[in-house]
């Protein structure tokens, strides 16, 4: 038996185990790059008295995929719910295929699949567009839960402002564009998840449902804020002109430009602008979203 | 006149922020700042009883640090090498930390 390096049996371990799995949820006998799999596990597993090389190595592979599949799942329940639980074991093996785990930690697991999904949206059929509008609204709630929070501008930092100055957002606060008014849906489907896995005691992730029955849905441009007060996720409908204002500031833009960026949009008549804008900055400071920024990173980008 | 307006929106802006900031000290000395804050926070994405999936869901010591999901029982139930000697090397102990 020839000697292969620790990084060498690291690579085919790994190369091995996110193989996915057959649709009997068995290792594939043929590994990615055509080599029998048997092959590649005795390279490196010994057999034991019960289990060969290849048995024994397909229990890393399952574990890997049932982990990494639930944990998909669980981030994204209204999602498997609208496209149904098919589909979304069908997109999340096509998702994780693509995107394989790469952090140490499951939680970021999800982080490309709304992006992913605007590109491979077969997956979804006819409820395309909405998978990746109700995919968004999951992540976002994700990353608002356990984002960074910054203490906010204090009132000896507001008084130095003027429009050439910069600021940034609560890290936790996430920006969300929508082509449907998806937020009340995906809010009922987690209540309704709740609602079912408390009943029922014990969720059966292996139910094959199909996609479920929605009400009509019409698209209309809908803008988001996900974010968290003492520790509870909340999410807050913002108007268009709000919207591009928050999303100027955390482009990096002066405050002056961001200000422009927002009410142009806003649709609204100039005499009440700038009452608009009051009334944004009060509710946006009362929520604590808005800090001064990283000196490190503006001095790293400029 | 384009000046003078966007004057008139950075002082609003300013304007907001003082008194959105101010709003906000003030309730952080009172009982009912949750109840402040929270009403205006919009709609609540999961119930505050939601059970925690996580290990620290619900609990926030990982606040603001991600990985959540690197220690729970994601495996649980789901172990098909149960009894079956395959997860240990060749069936041996751990090795003792010295």
């Amino acid at each position: 038996m020839s000697t292969i390096s620790l990084e060498q049996i690291q690579r085919e371990m790994a190369a091995a185990v996110m193989t996915p799995l057959t649709p009997d949820d068995n290792m594939r006998k043929e590994a990615p790059d055509g080599r029998s799999m048997e092959r590649v596990a005795a390279s490196f597993i010994a057999p034991n008295s019960r289990l060969t090389s290849f048995e024994r190595l397909e229990i890393y592979n399952r574990q890997y995929w049932y982990r990494v599949l639930g944990a998909l799942a669980e981030d994204f329940p209204a999602l498997r719910t609208v496209i149904g639980s098919r589909a979304f074991d069908a997109m999340s093996v096509g998702y994780l295929k693509a995107h394989p785990s790469r952090s140490f930690t499951l939680r970021n697991l999800g982080g490309q699949l709304a992006s992913w999904l605007t590109t491979n949206q077969h997956f979804a059929a006819r409820r395309a567009d909405l998978a990746v509008d109700v995919a968004r609204i999951e992540w976002a709630f994700v990353e608002a839960f356990d984002g960074a929070e910054h203490e906010p501008l204090t009132l000896e930092q507001i008084a130095t402002l003027d429009g050439g100055s910069y600021l940034a957002l609560q890290p936790h606060l996430q920006l969300v564009e929508l082509t449907y008014p998806v937020d009340d849906l995906v809010l009922n489907l987690h209540k309704q998840e709740k609602r079912q896995a408390t009943e029922a005691g014990v969720k059966h992730d292996e139910d094959d449902h199909a996609p479920a029955k929605l009400p009509p849905i019409r698209r209309k441009p809908t803008y988001l804020a996900a974010h968290r007060v003492d520790y509870s996720v909340y999410y807050l409908r913002l108007n268009r002109g709000e919207f591009h204002t928050l999303r100027a500031i955390r482009a990096g833009r002066p405050l002056g430009e961001a200000i422009e960026a927002g009410v142009t949009t806003a649709r609204v008549p100039a005499a009440r602008r700038p009452q608009l804008v009051r009334q944004w900055f009060t509710a946006w400071a009362e929520l604590g979203w808005i800090c001064a920024p990283d000196l490190d990173r503006l001095v790293r980008s400029t | 006149m384009k000046n003078q307006l966007n004057a008139m929106l950075l002082t609003a802006a300013l304007s907001g922020l003082i008194g959105g900031t101010t709003v906000a000290h003030a309730a952080t000395t009172s009982a009912s700042k949750t109840t402040v804050k929270a009403a205006k926070a919009g709609l609540q994405y999961v119930n505050g009883d939601k059970p925690a999936k996580h290990s620290c869901k619900g609990k926030n010591d990982c606040k603001g640090q991600g990985g959540c999901k690197s220690s729970d029982n994601g495996c649980k139930a789901k172990n098909s090498c149960k009894g079956k000697g395959g997860c240990a090397t060749d069936g041996s102990k751990m090795p003792k930390a010295v």
